[in-house]
């Protein structure tokens, strides 16, 4: 190591510089000196004169302001308003990605090659009153039977026309 | 609280005041930082961070407290407190040294960015990361502004 070098690698230098500086000052008396009258000096520094009641007066004197608290609420609201950011960019990427799902994950029953058992589905059961639903059923079997006799009458009816028709295309031949 | 809060004083206040004064070359307008630097720390005491370096927080404080002080009178370096001879640091009692006095006196003459490093560094208790951290400014700025002090230190300690 430089001697030139040597304050500079002790106070600012790594850990190996401040070796290499230690061990130059190991041997060489000029820089050992040197590191002495710095060591002294910065005693010197640390040993401060003590404080005046003037700047105590001030330091208590800052005391009486009441004390600030934290602010819990506003560290809240902006966590919160960071997370909804956050939620809102992830939304945005999505939407902008169209969402492309990834490798779907085979379920157990595939993975075991076993059958799955059959889907449940759910159907919607009906209560219905037995005494109306044969009330409904007989009011359509008497509807029924009215449009058969009506039907009855005019097929009579028309098998009877037909027959006068015939008789009389019969008498006409003669 | 209060009671922490004078405890603090006893335990930094005096380093505080050292490091404004050598910051500021007068008595006066360290003191105005001081007070300044004891509201700052105050407001925050309340809520300050679990600490595991008090000295480095309250130093850090105080630095910022100086930077603000000195944007408010840059603009009218009029209004500044002429240079304090009868408190220049380097006649401080605590320090009697030829050396030291000496080496204050090269730091003095030091330039503003140059002298804050040292002074935050060596005054101010701070490591050279924390320093970094109060002056906004690179861990490798830092070991540069220091190494070209102590270049200048040296031929003064020698």
């Amino acid at each position: 190591m430089n001697c030139d070098d040597f304050l500079t690698a002790q106070e600012t230098g790594g850990y190996f510089a401040r070796w290499r500086a230690r061990r130059h000052a190991a041997r060489c008396p000029r820089c050992a000196a040197l590191r002495a009258s710095f060591a002294a000096v910065k005693q010197e520094w640390a040993s401060t004169e003590p404080l005046s009641p003037r700047a105590r007066q001030l330091w208590k004197d800052a005391a009486e302001e009441p004390a600030r608290r934290g602010s819990p609420s506003r560290n809240w609201i902006v966590i919160a308003g960071g997370l909804t950011a956050a939620a809102c960019v992830v939304l945005l990427v999505f939407k902008l990605a169209g969402h492309k799902p990834g490798k779907v994950t085979p379920s157990p029953y595939e993975i075991a090659k076993v059958k799955p058992p059959p889907a449940v589905t759910e159907s919607k059961v009906t209560v219905v009153n037995p005494a109306d639903e044969l009330n409904e059923l007989s009011d359509a079997v008497n509807q029924l039977d009215a449009d058969l006799k009506q039907l009855r009458l005019k097929a009579e009816r028309m098998d009877a026309s037909r027959q006068v028709a015939m008789t009389l295309e019969r008498y006409d031949k003669w | 609280m209060h009671r922490q809060f004078m405890e603090m004083l006893d335990a930094h206040g005096p380093a505080l005041m050292a490091m404004l004064r050598r910051l500021c070359r007068g008595r006066h307008d360290a003191e105005d930082v001081f007070q300044d630097t004891a509201a700052r720390i105050w407001r925050g005491f309340a809520s300050r961070p679990r600490l595991r370096n008090p000295r480095g927080w309250v130093m850090t404080i105080g630095y910022r407290a100086y930077l603000d002080a000195r944007e408010r009178t840059r603009g009218h370096e009029e209004l500044l407190d002429p240079p304090d001879e009868k408190h220049r640091p380097s006649e401080q009692a605590a320090e009697h040294s030829e050396a030291c006095r000496n080496v204050n006196a090269a730091i003095a003459e030091l330039s503003d960015p140059i002298r804050e490093v040292v002074v935050c560094h060596y005054l101010g208790g701070l490591t050279l990361s924390q320093t970094a951290t109060a002056m906004k400014i690179s861990q490798g700025t830092v070991k540069s502004r220091l190494n070209a002090a102590l270049s200048k230190l040296r031929s003064v300690l020698e």
